[in-house]
């Protein structure tokens, strides 16, 4: 296949699932019991008009398919609407949220990366040994763990010992005492530890689980046969010839965990008070802040298309045998 | 989860106003060390850092409805009157104020010589532009402040110490509203207040607020962190701390955690699961009676469905109200920590609350006889028959109690109901869905209801909720009649105590013996700080509540 139309292939399909994922979206929370006016008419001496008033001020009074139509024309336009809980602009408050989250859960992504494809290489090429087993298991452990029990059980344990349990900075800096640029960064840094290592720990089974199984394959296959014949020391079959061959379904994996970081990680956000849109976004479905929520999940839907579509790219380049 | 002070969302009201709301200062009981300063020299400084589980949602007074939002409000913006710790209206803004024989003028004389955080004249101009502009908008921008205006026709300042409100007829709770609504800096929001006045929604009123309570809003983080320094221009009694830093916590065992880690001095609430656990870390625990209560709710549209016409039987509803246990509710769901409950104006809340309405004592063989009386005959399966058809029926359960609460009392009163032939199934939705499936239909579908208010200290708001014109706002019952909304407007404009005292217990007597709700608890209002600090004096219950400045004007550093 040219590479061209390849590339023009994947990207047709990206765009007719984004479309149809913003159509999705905005018929999916309407069709949810309760509605969004419910808890906003709820004011002392509020009255049936004022309800309906609510209705009409946020489109609710129109027919779903104008609504709709309303958002598309709104949404060619960069316009994501006005949340209706707190009367500021979605891409705005998003835009923020954004922020808190990436760092946190690009943190815990990449040490679970690093960490997966270490223990996985270790239990591949010990395979049978005890170190394979512990690592295996271990990752089977964690893996298996509900994310919001170990969440608190790394919460309680190491609260003791110091580390913050709760928010991004420590609350009182640079209000009561200054706090310098490089402090602050350290303050960041400390708070992200336990979210970061929560995240971490429950997503780096996988990675190992699936580096053991590609390396042990990899590791059958005749030309690391040939390298062993050739005299090569160990080390280098495994981690130059063997290791990068195996890597190859990691960039799938990778990829779509990647997508997932907007997504923030709903539970870790809201055990350790994260303020980042994971968090946001179970605020508003139960607000049914439709606004708030068709914004947060087309970033959800575009990040996680968009990168598999840059992995599809990348295995295009990584492995000849597609274009072939 | 349902109202209280502050208002909106179910969610709103229940953290909010439980804090708002709350309890009975007399009554508190202070487990731990003691916190009285005596006549010591009152140590100056220190920043209280406070926990709470109830997000700001917005710093903007128009837009707010989660609890703290309101309390922030308290603290950073000039109230006219506030409660002291025995729930009595003492001068905040306003260091007087009368009212006029016929009870349609209210004139409040303010501070003198006060001032904004910027230095800027706060004066009773800012009152009065305050509650014009919530008139002036209040079917659009303004609409969740116009409860404090209810037939409010003007407010004019004739000078800089005298606010005069007028009001097309006699209003019984002015107080009561006035203590709700804070006083806006006009040089602030005048540009906002213009044409349609959207721009008064769309404001985010950014930190450092210009304030004029006794703190001073410095730094906001949506859900995370606000700040709060000691404002040098207050009018009132300087606070003796240098400010408050709150944080806010996803769940309360990390809130617990913190707490026990030396990251927190204080917690805002206490679940009763945690009382044991902070109390053994010597954390002072403070516990009294509170106005919250949960309730079981009863459809009592008159022209609900057929299948379960019977619900509006006297004698059926008597049955139920026997056939509940309440205090294994309270020992079992609460940890005992609540009494049982009987009016829907708690007894915390004061002289408003018919010491004549009491909970039905828990009797099974009683409940049983009424149902035979009734004439809904035991089915072979155990489960009585009405009009034809099973008692079988669903209960609406809100989430927000659900996890704690709510389900250990529901499998209490699930088993005693089966024991007189009721069988109940629960079913949980969001605060928002299960408000649906009660207004659905026109209050002609649903059967049984779980959930609980947190009532405001004056029982106007309360006993509005029963009334024809709540309907499909707060109205969860589906009760509508005339002779009880011919009470509440007599309530609401009595100029007298008595007189209104007198209409207030008449309702509670009509709600008692209708049973739209079946009262099950009073759950108790708990805190807790780190005794390094004294004399947090809570009022009705709570220190961090919408209801007065002075627990945080007069918290100190012990040592």
């Amino acid at each position: 296949m040219h590479r061209a139309d390849y590339v023009i292939k994947r990207g047709f399909f990206a765009l007719v699932t984004i479309f149809v994922a913003i159509t999705i979206n905005f018929f999916l929370f309407r069709v949810l019991p309760g509605d969004a006016v419910t808890n906003l008419a709820r004011v002392p001496q509020s009255t049936p008009q004022l309800r309906h008033a609510l209705i009409v001020q946020f489109g609710l009074d129109r027919p779903k398919w104008e609504q709709y139509f309303i958002y598309l024309k709104q949404l060619l336009h960069g316009n994501m609407g006005v949340s209706f809980a707190v009367q500021q602009p979605v891409s705005h408050l998003l835009l923020t949220d954004l922020r808190n989250t990436i760092p946190m859960v690009t943190v815990g992504t990449l040490a679970a990366v690093f960490v997966g494809v270490f223990t996985g290489v270790l239990s591949a090429w010990r395979r049978g040994s005890p170190p394979d087993h512990i690592s295996t298991n271990l990752a089977i452990f964690f893996y298996a763990f509900p994310t919001q029990w170990l969440g608190m059980m790394l919460l309680i344990l190491f609260a003791g010992v110091g580390l913050p349990v709760a928010g991004m900075v420590n609350p009182n800096a640079g209000v009561f005492y200054p706090e310098p640029f490089w402090q602050h960064l350290g303050d960041i840094g400390q708070h992200m530890i336990l979210p970061a290592a929560t995240l971490m720990l429950t997503a780096y089974g996988s990675y190992t689980l699936v580096v053991r199984s590609s390396l042990l394959e990899t590791l059958g296959e005749d030309y690391v046969l040939t390298a062993r014949a050739k005299g090569l020391p160990v080390r280098r079959i495994v981690w130059r010839h063997a290791v990068r061959n195996a890597l190859l379904p990691m960039v799938t994996l990778i990829a779509l965990d990647l997508g997932y970081i907007v997504g923030g990680a709903v539970l870790i956000e809201v055990i350790f008070s994260w303020p980042g849109i994971g968090e946001s976004m179970f605020t508003a479905i139960t607000q049914r802040d439709y606004p708030m929520l068709q914004g947060g999940f087309l970033i959800l839907t575009v990040s996680v298309i968009v990168l598999n579509f840059l992995s599809d790219l990348l295995y295009f380049r990584l492995d000849p045998r597609i274009s072939q | 989860m349902r109202l209280g002070s502050n208002f909106n969302t179910k969610g709103f009201l229940r953290r909010a106003s439980g804090v708002v709301a709350a309890v009975a200062a007399a009554a508190l009981a202070v487990t731990g060390c003691g916190s009285s300063s005596g006549t010591s020299a009152i140590k100056e400084g220190g920043v209280f850092r406070l926990g709470t589980a109830s997000p700001i949602d917005s710093l903007n007074p128009f837009i707010a409805f989660q609890g703290d939002a309101y309390v922030t409000f308290e603290y950073v913006y000039p109230m006219l009157v506030q409660y002291n710790t025995k729930l009595q209206f003492v001068p905040d803004f306003a260091r007087s104020w009368s009212e006029s024989p016929d009870g349609k003028t209210w004139t409040f004389h303010t501070q003198p010589s006060a001032k904004w955080s910027d230095g800027k004249p706060l004066t009773a101009a800012d009152a009065a532009w305050t509650f014009s502009t919530i008139i002036k908008f209040q079917k659009g921008p303004t609409a969740n402040s116009a409860g404090y205006v209810a037939h409010m026709t003007s407010a004019t300042a004739p000078n800089s110490t005298t606010l005069v409100l007028s009001y097309s007829r006699p209003v019984g709770n002015v107080l009561s509203q006035m203590q709700q609504t804070p006083i806006l800096p006009e040089h602030i929001w005048a540009k906002y207040a213009t044409g349609n006045g959207k721009a008064l929604k769309t404001f985010t009123n950014p930190a450092p607020i210009v304030s004029g309570g006794p703190f001073e809003l410095v730094k906001y983080v949506p859900k995370s962190v606000t700040d709060f320094k000691r404002n040098p221009y207050f009018y009132g009694p300087k606070p003796h701390i240098d400010g408050i830093s709150l944080q806010y916590f996803g769940t309360t065992d990390a809130e617990v955690t913190a707490l026990k880690s030396g990251q927190l001095d204080g917690l805002e609430v206490v679940p009763p699961t945690s009382v044991a656990t902070i109390k053994a870390a010597h954390f002072m625990v403070s516990e009294g009676p509170g106005v919250q209560f949960d309730d079981f709710i009863i459809n009592s549209n008159p022209k609900q469905d057929a299948s379960h016409r019977e619900l509006l039987n006297p004698l059926l509803r008597q049955a139920f109200d026997y056939a509940i246990d309440r205090k294994a509710i309270i020992n079992t769901a609460l940890l005992g920590h609540g009494t049982p409950g009987s009016s829907i104006i708690p007894p915390a809340t004061g002289h408003w609350s018919d010491p004549a309405v009491k909970s039905a004592p828990f009797d099974l063989a009683k409940a049983n006889q009424l149902l035979d009386q009734a004439g809904f005959k035991m089915g072979s399966n155990n489960i009585r028959n009405a009009y034809g058809h099973p008692m079988s029926y669903t209960v609406i359960m809100s989430s927000d109690i659900a996890s704690g609460y709510g389900n250990r009392t529901f499998q209490i009163v699930q088993a005693d109901f089966a024991k007189i032939g009721v069988k109940l199934t629960l079913k949980v939705l969001d605060p928002s869905a299960a408000y649906n499936v009660i207004l659905a239909n026109n209050y002609k579908s649903y059967e049984l209801s779980m959930w609980d208010w947190y009532p405001l200290m004056d029982p106007d708001f309360m006993l509005s909720v029963l009334t024809c014109g709540s309907w499909t706002v707060w109205n969860d019952t589906g009760d509508c009649s005339k002779s009880y909304d011919q009470l509440y407007a007599a309530q609401s404009a009595a100029t007298s105590t008595a007189q209104r005292q007198q209409d207030v217990y008449q309702m509670q007597e009509m709600i008692a013996n209708a049973k739209p709700y079946l009262v099950l608890d009073y759950a108790n209002s708990i805190e807790a700080h780190s005794s390094k600090w004294a004399d947090l004096t809570p009022v009705a219950g709570f220190s961090w509540n919408a209801l007065s400045k002075i627990p945080f004007e007069s918290v100190h550093l012990a040592h």
